[in-house]
């Protein structure tokens, strides 16, 4: 800006559009400095096709000439020996720049045809227009591997069009990428007002046997295990992510956001898993009480909360290297063999043949909170009476019964899976910048677990004080806490193998 | 956080019960997890980078690398397509699009964001965000008379919004009404203090000659702005160029820096840093950060001023290159209907036999630019043009009017500096060459050794 003028502070960009906007429809919406490509794969038989056009705005084909690699005689007509010199030189490192893998091997591309013509653009300059088309054959196993990736590399630091697409064939299906042709072989740029320009420089799609013709856009299921999840998520997921895409949120918009998703948190507890059958049966086969499965409730919530804060900040840190999805498996497994353990050891204590027996003191101050006391909440459960600490277990809480340290980890197994629509809001929150609401909105979500979970432990606990006035009482107990035992333990294994499935390894 | 809330819980309800062993069980038990998911995700790590890391790109749920503007649109196009009458949506799409404009430089934005504003106009003619959005838009394309039209509007529909102002004194400004320009910019920063308001304070505070207080207002823009966008990024780039404007070259260079940081490979940083090097005499480095500059998007001001190294350095056929590029976004322009561009008229008036245009030619040219935007640069490059052709007089009256707001600005010195010496006003020419070369040593790779050995040469 030296001896320039210093525009005001829309000027520079705008000088840039100024020199670059048309007031009609112009060759190039996207500026006359910009270089467009065009990718079209064609699978049929046991082949490839693919059609690569490169389409050079004014400027860079101005440029072309300018450094002597373009019509060196600067005569403005592309005569065929110059246009074969050009390709000639151009043509290997284009194709260099292009990478189609198919189930994971390299496609070889062999050049079929090619050709490098003029067309007259704005103010009687040229544009260039490359077109190509190269062939592979499809490596053996393509038919059981059909993962394909196909990358367009080249110019990648210049503005324009990037579209890719495939289509199917006689005898091969394409999932998984549109085989719609946006820009009709860049001869026509769509400028719809709810389309964005195509920016598209690598995909990743599936190929498969079967009647071709045209794309199947069916759910992509290739791209390894990365789709599997895919058709789960489109219920409550989605909607979950959507709580946060709210614009602008207003008291109300952001209460009625917390409200939904406490209320989706609790329909997602519904949901199979979250250990809502361990919960009962814990709580019946060890007379648990209302405090009890309040406990569990709030260490489920913190649990869930810290889990998924936890699990969204590896996401961040690893985005670059993994899939979440990928991760949700093994979560599941580390959690349902968690339960495991704890059934196991339930089971080993209650053979050992203590059964439950009844406490045998009650006190006036039972949830008296002692005053002044931190987490006054927890203190009268266990504290001193002049000198000995005792604590107010339930009945049998001393032996094969309630201990808060297996209600602990019982509540831990069931927040420590980190639900994926809840990280979903926090990384959905994070993307749009409001990292703080996402994290209230987990809390909520975890709330409305936790609600849930609660709820179902209050029910067991009352079914069984019903049960407990019935005339077989006194072999219920007897019976209850083993079977309950082997029913965690039994749901823990389930938990497992469910992820192990999950995972592909099972 | 995360890690403190479990820990809390155990030591909350059960202070005495959790023995030393049984407390290191569970640490142990914690530490064996840790490792499991360590593991677990070390392997996953190897597993998908063998697998070629490209799947990565389907959609999962890792934080998408894409720019927030562009994870907006994608949000507000399909609120539209679900419901196309949402006027508020419409707007804040056109918004949206002259933002990916200005982060991409890619001018295909442009005619979206105005088919998005028409058509919110179209169903609500009392719409403000596409009102003013219109109004940007032709800033945007240099029609100053039609962005203030836009703007009145704008107020008389939203008198309170601070944008409205911004479109208002932008083309108050362009148009060479100062007295003007500086009611609506201090209006503007009274009903909102923030990047846009403090950078047109800055802007105006410049023009009128108070370099250090627009480089304190520029400050507080910046300090306003939302770090590592793109706004943040031009502000400290128009910093950077206050900076530099006044000699000042670690400081220009610490915030084109900065500027980097917020927006990787942001364009016009790396042409500032391009400037600082040309500066300090370094140009194998200047030349490299132009030309990275200019691969993306040919600027043409940094194709110029890439040129003038080019020139500078004795590569003449480099020089003449670029010059020749320049030419061709001439030709581009006028095909495109626009024949009154400033910033070329000024190039014609530089580099005569570049333009491919006579004396007499710049000098119409000039007068048809300073028409269409008769600010103090405009009567600068006027007088520029016309002391090339001969006419020294009106040169000299253009001069005075070019300065005539007290603008701290070398070249502007350095014109008038020339334009006294070729009429024999030796005293004035001194003056203003003086100025010129006090302001800023290095105002121009070209300029400034010229200015040298007219006032030792005398």
């Amino acid at each position: 800006m030296s001896r320039r003028p210093r525009w005001s502070l829309v000027g520079l960009l705008c000088g840039l559009l100024a020199a670059t906007w048309a007031g009609t429809a112009a060759a190039h919406p996207l500026g006359n400095f910009t270089i467009n490509t065009y990718s079209r794969l064609d699978f049929a038989g046991d082949t490839v096709r693919l059609t690569y056009i490169v389409d050079l705005a004014e400027i860079p084909t101005f440029q072309l000439i300018q450094e002597g690699r373009l019509d060196p005689d600067k005569n403005g007509i592309l005569d065929s020996a110059e246009a074969r010199a050009f390709l000639d030189a151009e043509l290997p490192r284009l194709r260099d720049g292009l990478q189609l893998l198919v189930g994971g091997q390299p496609a070889p591309l062999q050049l079929l045809d090619q050709s490098a013509t003029f067309v007259p653009g704005q103010a009687d300059l040229p544009t260039l227009r490359i077109e190509t088309h190269h062939t592979a054959p499809l490596p053996a196993g393509w038919a059981s591997n059909g993962a394909v990736t196909y990358a367009d590399t080249n110019y990648r630091e210049r503005l324009g069009w990037r579209e890719i697409l495939a289509r199917g064939g006689p005898g091969i299906v394409v999932s998984g990428i549109t085989g719609d042709d946006q820009s009709d072989e860049l001869l026509a740029y769509p400028q719809e007002q709810l389309n964005n320009p195509v920016a598209r420089r690598e995909v990743a799609f599936a190929i498969a046997p079967g009647e071709g013709g045209a794309t199947a856009n069916t759910a992509a299921r290739a791209a390894g295990s990365v789709t599997t999840q895919d058709t789960r998520r489109g219920g409550v997921t989605a909607q979950v992510a959507s709580l946060i895409g709210v614009e602008d949120p207003t008291p109300t918009v952001i209460l009625a956001a917390i409200v939904g998703a406490i209320f989706w948190g609790a329909a997602h507890a519904l949901s199979p898993g979250h250990g809502k059958t361990v919960v009962g049966a814990y709580l019946i086969g060890t007379r648990g009480t209302a405090k009890h499965a309040a406990f569990l409730g709030l260490t489920v919530t913190i649990t869930h909360t810290a889990g998924v804060f936890a699990l969204g900040g590896v996401t961040l840190w690893l985005a670059r290297y993994l899939l979440p999805e990928q991760l949700y498996p093994w979560l599941n497994v580390a959690s349902g063999l968690l339960v495991v353990i704890i059934g196991l050891s339930l089971v080993a204590q209650r053979l050992r043949g203590d059964s439950a027996t009844l406490a045998d003191h009650d006190h006036a101050e039972f949830a008296t909170p002692a005053p002044g006391q931190d987490g006054a909440a927890w203190q009268p459960l266990a504290h001193s009476h002049g000198g000995r600490t005792h604590t107010h277990m339930p009945p049998g809480a001393a032996k094969g019964g309630v201990t808060w340290r297996s209600l602990f980890a019982l509540g831990v197994s069931g927040g420590l899976i980190p639900c994926p629509s809840a990280l979903v809001l926090l990384l959905s929150a994070i993307s749009l910048g409001r990292i703080g609401f996402g994290m209230v909105l987990v809390v909520a979500f975890s709330a409305g677990l936790a609600i849930v979970l609660t709820a179902i432990g209050l029910l067991c606990v009352y079914a069984r004080r019903l049960f407990a006035r019935f005339s077989f009482e006194p072999r219920l107990p007897r019976f209850l806490p083993v079977a309950s035992a082997f029913a965690i333990t039994l749901a823990g294994g389930l938990i497992v193998l469910d992820a192990l499935r999950q995972a592909g390894i099972v | 956080m995360a890690r403190s809330q479990p820990r809390k819980q155990v030591a909350q309800p059960q202070p005495q019960r959790w023995s030393g062993a049984e407390r290191r069980r569970l640490v142990l038990g914690l530490i064996a997890l840790t490792l499991v998911i360590g593991v677990v995700v070390g392997l996953q790590i190897r597993a998908t980078r063998e697998s070629g890391r490209s799947s990565a790109a389907n959609g999962g749920l890792a934080p998408d690398p894409r720019p927030l503007s562009e994870r907006q649109l994608e949000t507000l196009q399909a609120k539209l397509r679900q419901n196309p009458n949402d006027v508020k949506s419409l707007g804040q799409l056109g918004q949206l699009y002259l933002q990916r404009a200005r982060e991409t430089g890619d001018p295909a934005y442009y005619s979206r964001a105005e088919a998005a504003f028409t058509d919110a106009l179209a169903r609500d003619k009392g719409d403000i965000t596409a009102t003013v959005g219109l109004g940007s838009l032709a800033l945007s394309r240099h029609q100053f008379r039609e962005a203030l039209a836009w703007g009145e509007k704008a107020r008389t529909l939203a008198p309170k919004t601070a944008a409205v102002y911004g479109v208002i004194a932008d083309a108050q400004t362009e148009l060479g009404q100062y007295p003007e320009a500086v009611a609506t910019v201090q209006q503007m920063v009274n009903l909102r203090p923030d990047l846009a308001s403090y950078s047109r304070v800055s802007y105006t505070r410049e023009l009128h000659g108070q370099i250090d207080g627009a480089i304190e207002a520029m400050q507080r823009a910046v300090e306003a702005g939302d770090p590592g966008t793109e706004g943040v990024a031009w502000t400290r780039v128009q910093l950077a160029s206050l900076y530099f404007n006044t000699g000042r070259l670690a400081e220009a260079d610490r915030e084109f820096s900065h500027a980097l940081a917020e927006v990787p490979n942001y364009i016009h940083a790396l042409a500032g840093r391009g400037r600082v090097a040309a500066a300090r005499g370094d140009y194998p480095s200047a030349i490299d950060l132009y030309k990275r500059a200019t691969v993306t998007i040919p600027v043409t001001q940094y194709v110029i001023e890439l040129g003038d190294i080019y020139a500078a350095t004795g590569q003449s056929q480099a020089a003449a290159d670029q010059y020749a590029l320049v030419r061709i976004q001439i030709k581009l322009l006028a095909a495109n209907g626009s024949n009154d561009d400033l910033e070329f008229a000024l190039f014609a008036a530089d580099h005569p036999e570049a333009a491919g245009l006579s004396p007499a030619e710049v000098v119409t040219q000039a007068r048809a630019a300073l028409a269409a935007r008769p600010t103090v640069y405009g009567h600068g490059v006027l007088a520029w043009a016309l002391y090339r052709a001969g006419q020294y007089e009106e040169a000299a009256r253009e001069s005075a009017l070019a300065l005539s707001l007290g603008t701290q600005d070398a070249t502007l010195h350095f014109h008038a500096g020339m334009i006294a010496r070729a009429r024999g006003d030796q005293g004035a020419a001194r003056e203003h060459l003086e100025t010129a070369l006090r302001i800023n040593p290095n105002f121009s790779v070209l300029h400034a050794p010229e200015a040298r050995t007219a006032l030792a040469g005398r």
